[in-house]
C-alpha cells in the first residue's frame, strides 16, 4: 500500500516535470500580451495585435498568444510578467505605461524582447533612449498626441474664444505633457484657462458641470483614460449647455463627445501586432528597431452631439478640412 | 523548470515585501483593534516618497523617508479618531482619500516614476552579491534581511510596558483608562509605527518593481489582511514573534495562491474573487476543521444539524 503511494507520488511529479519542460515546436513563437486595465482603447489595441497574430498564423509562423489583464494592480502585473517569464515567452507585449516599464525591468537580465503600445512618452519616461534608435530590447508604438493640431481645429469653428477648459486626471501620465501644450497655446493666444480635474467617473462628472456653470465656450480632453471611462455620463451635460469636448482619441466620440482627434487605436494595434512579427520572423534588432509614432490625421466627429450643440455638420466639416487629412462621422455607440 | 521556479520566486518576493504592511496591520488591528483603513494610502505614500528621495540619489535614506512620512500619516488618522472623535474606519477612509492627491504631489504631479536606473538598496546587493550562489536571491536577501529587523523590532515591542499597554488596549480600553494608562498616547503611537511600517513596505515595492506608480497601493489592505486571517491559521496561541511569522507565511502563501491560479491561465481579473474565497476560508476554517476531520457525521452538525452532544 505505502510502495503503490510512493509509486504515484513519483509519477505524479515526473508528469509535473515533463509538463513543464515541453519543448516547443520550432515553428511557433510565444508571446505574453498583457494589458493595464479594461478601457474602450486599449481593448481594441489587444484585439487588433492579437487578430494580426493570427492572421500571420495562418500563413506563415504560428503564434501561442497569453493574454492577460492586470487592472492596474501592480503587484499582479509583476506575478503576470513572471508568469510569461517562467512560460518562456519569445516576445512580450505591455500595453500602456506602467505595463510597458514593468516588463522594462523584469527583462532587464534575460534580455527577452519586449514590443509596447499606447506609450504616450516613452523617451520622457525612460522606456527608450530615442524614438529613433531605442538601445535596449524595448520598443514599440507611441500614441503621443499633437496638442497643436487639436486646438487649430478648435480655432477653427471659434476663432477667437475667451474661455476653454481643460478636463483630465491628475493621476493619468499620459495627460501630461498635452496639458502643458493646452495651456501655452491658449496664453499664447489670450484664452482663459479653466482646469478642471477628478480622479474617477463620479469626481469627472462634477468636473465637468463645474465647467458648465464657469461658462466656458469648449473643452479639451487629451488621451486621458479616466475621462474616456466618464464620457458616457458627462457628454450630454455638454451637449445640452452646447460647449463642444475636443478630445485626444477618436473612441471619446464613440462615447460621445463632440470630436475625437488623434491616433487610431484599432490601427495603432495592427501596427504593433506587425512590429512583433517582424522583429520575431525577420530577427530584428530590437535596439535599432525605431519606435513608431503615428500621423494623427483623423478627425472623427460625433454627428448627433454635433446637432445637439446646433453646429452644421457640413460647415464644421469645411472647416476642419485644412487642418486634418481626413474627417469621420459616427454616433454614439449603444453597445461596445 | 528553472522558469517554474522564478514565478514563485517572484511570489515570495512579492509576498515577503507586503508581509512588512501585514506586520504593520498585525499591530494595529490584532493588537490594536483597529481597522485602519488608510493602509492603501500610505503603501502608495511611502513608495512615492521613496522613489522621489531615491531619485535625489540616497537610496538609504529613502527608506527612512518612506517610514517618516507613514509615520506622519499615521499620526493624522490618529489624531482624527482620539482627538477629532472620528470613528475610525472613517478617519482611515478620510486620510487615503487625502493621500491620493498627496501622492501625486509628492511624485511632482505625475502618477507614474521610472527607477529602472536609480541607485537602491537592491541595485547595491545586487552588485554586492553578484559573484556569489546568492546572485539570483539578492532581492530576498533584501527582504528577509529587512523583514528580520521588522520582527525583532516588533517583538521586542510588543514585550516592552508599552506594549502591553498597547495589547491591552486593543483587549480591554476600560481596563486600561482605571490603570491610569492615557489610551491616547497609546493608540496615537501604535498607529504611527503601523503606518511607518506599510509605508516601509510600500518603498521596498516600489525598488523591487523598479518603478511607482499611483494604484500601486491599491488593494493592499485587503491583500494585507486575508494574508493576515490566513496567518493566524498558523501558531494560534503561541508567542508574538510566531504570530509575526505566520503573519509573514500568510502574506507569501496568498502570492503562492495568485502564482497557481496565473499557471493554470486563469483570467487575472478573477484574482480578487481567489482572494475573496480565501479571506472566506481563513476565517471560516476554525469553525469547519473540525466537523469536516470528523467526517460525514460532523459536517451535518455543521449545516443545521441538530446538537446532540
Amino acid at each position: 500500500m505505502k510502495k503503490s503511494i510512493r509509486t504515484g507520488l513519483i509519477l505524479s511529479a515526473m508528469t509535473l516535470l515533463a509538463s513543464c519542460g515541453v519543448s516547443k515546436q520550432a515553428d511557433t513563437f510565444t508571446i505574453g500580451i498583457c494589458n493595464y486595465v479594461d478601457d474602450a482603447s486599449l481593448n481594441q489595441i489587444c484585439e487588433n495585435i492579437q487578430e494580426v497574430l493570427k492572421e500571420e498564423g495562418k500563413s506563415g509562423v504560428k503564434f501561442d498568444i497569453k493574454y492577460q489583464n492586470c487592472n492596474a494592480d501592480r503587484a499582479v502585473l509583476d506575478q503576470i510578467i513572471s508568469d510569461f517569464i517562467s512560460k518562456d515567452v519569445d516576445l512580450m507585449v505591455g500595453v500602456a505605461t506602467p505595463v510597458a516599464m514593468a516588463m522594462q525591468a523584469a527583462t532587464e537580465d534575460n534580455n527577452i524582447p519586449v514590443v509596447f503600445a499606447a506609450v504616450s512618452d516613452p523617451v520622457g519616461c525612460q522606456i527608450v533612449d530615442s524614438l529613433a534608435a531605442p538601445g535596449g530590447n524595448i520598443t514599440g508604438t507611441s500614441d503621443y498626441l499633437d496638442t497643436n493640431s487639436v486646438f487649430n481645429l478648435m480655432f477653427a469653428l471659434n476663432e477667437n474664444p475667451k474661455k476653454v477648459g481643460l478636463l483630465y486626471d491628475l493621476g493619468q501620465d499620459s495627460s501630461k505633457t498635452p496639458i502643458a501644450d493646452a495651456k501655452s497655446i491658449l496664453a499664447k493666444k489670450g484664452v482663459e484657462v479653466v482646469e478642471a480635474t477628478g480622479t474617477n467617473t463620479s469626481e469627472i462628472i462634477q468636473a465637468a458641470s463645474d465647467l458648465v456653470s464657469k461658462g466656458v465656450e469648449a473643452v479639451f480632453t487629451p488621451s486621458d483614460n479616466t475621462v474616456m471611462t466618464a464620457e458616457l455620463s458627462i457628454y450630454e451635460t455638454l451637449a445640452n449647455a452646447k460647449i463642444p469636448h475636443y478630445t485626444g482619441a477618436d473612441s471619446f466620440a464613440l462615447n460621445g463627445a463632440f470630436l475625437g482627434y488623434g491616433v487610431d487605436y484599432a490601427n495603432l494595434g495592427k501596427e504593433t501586432g506587425a512590429m512583433v512579427v517582424d522583429i520575431l520572423k525577420n530577427n530584428k534588432d530590437v535596439a535599432t528597431y525605431p519606435v513608431k509614432t503615428f500621423d494623427n490625421g483623423t478627425a472623427t466627429i460625433n454627428t448627433e452631439t454635433c446637432a445637439k450643440i446646433g453646429f452644421d455638420i457640413e460647415d464644421v466639416k469645411t472647416k476642419f478640412a485644412p487642418y486634418c487629412t481626413s474627417i469621420k462621422t459616427l454616433t454614439t455607440a449603444e453597445s461596445f | 523548470m528553472a522558469g517554474f521556479l522564478s514565478t514563485f520566486q517572484t511570489a515570495s518576493e512579492l509576498g515577503l515585501i507586503t508581509s512588512i504592511a501585514v506586520l504593520a496591520l498585525f499591530i494595529s488591528y490584532i493588537n490594536l483593534n483597529i481597522c485602519d483603513l488608510s493602509t492603501d494610502g500610505s503603501f502608495t505614500l511611502g513608495a512615492s516618497v521613496g522613489a522621489v528621495v531615491a531619485i535625489a540619489g540616497y537610496p538609504y535614506l529613502a527608506l527612512f523617508a518612506a517610514i517618516g512620512a507613514g509615520m506622519i500619516s499615521g499620526l493624522v488618522v490618529a489624531f482624527l479618531q482620539t482627538k477629532l472623535h472620528i470613528n475610525s474606519l472613517l478617519a482611515g477612509i478620510v486620510v487615503n482619500t487625502g493621500l491620493y492627491s498627496i501622492n501625486i504631489a509628492v511624485m511632482g504631479n505625475s502618477s507614474i516614476l521610472n527607477l529602472n536606473k536609480t541607485r537602491t538598496i537592491f541595485t547595491d546587493f545586487k552588485s554586492l552579491l553578484s559573484s556569489t550562489f546568492l546572485n539570483n536571491y539578492y532581492k530576498l536577501v533584501v527582504i528577509i534581511l529587512i523583514l528580520a529587523l521588522v520582527v525583532t523590532f516588533i517583538t521586542l515591542l510588543l514585550k516592552t510596558k508599552f506594549g502591553l499597554a498597547l495589547r491591552a488596549t486593543g483587549d480591554n480600553l476600560e481596563m486600561v483608562k482605571s490603570s491610569s494608562i492615557n489610551p491616547t498616547i497609546i493608540t496615537i503611537i501604535g498607529l504611527m509605527i503601523s503606518n511607518g511600517l506599510t509605508a516601509l513596505s510600500g518603498s521596498l515595492m516600489a525598488f523591487s518593481v523598479k518603478s511607482s506608480d499611483i494604484n500601486i497601493g491599491s488593494g493592499i489592505v485587503t491583500v494585507a489582511l486575508a494574508s493576515l486571517l490566513i496567518g493566524t491559521l498558523f501558531f494560534k496561541k503561541r508567542g508574538i514573534c510566531l504570530k509575526a511569522i505566520g503573519a509573514i507565511i500568510g502574506a507569501v502563501l496568498f502570492r503562492f495562491v495568485y502564482t497557481l491560479a496565473l499557471k493554470m491561465d486563469m483570467p487575472a481579473s478573477y484574482l480578487k474573487l481567489v482572494s475573496a474565497v480565501i479571506v472566506v476560508i481563513a476565517l471560516s476554517a476554525r469553525y469547519v476543521k473540525e466537523p469536516v476531520l470528523r467526517g460525514v457525521d460532523g459536517i451535518k452538525k455543521l449545516f443545521g444539524g441538530r446538537k446532540n452532544a
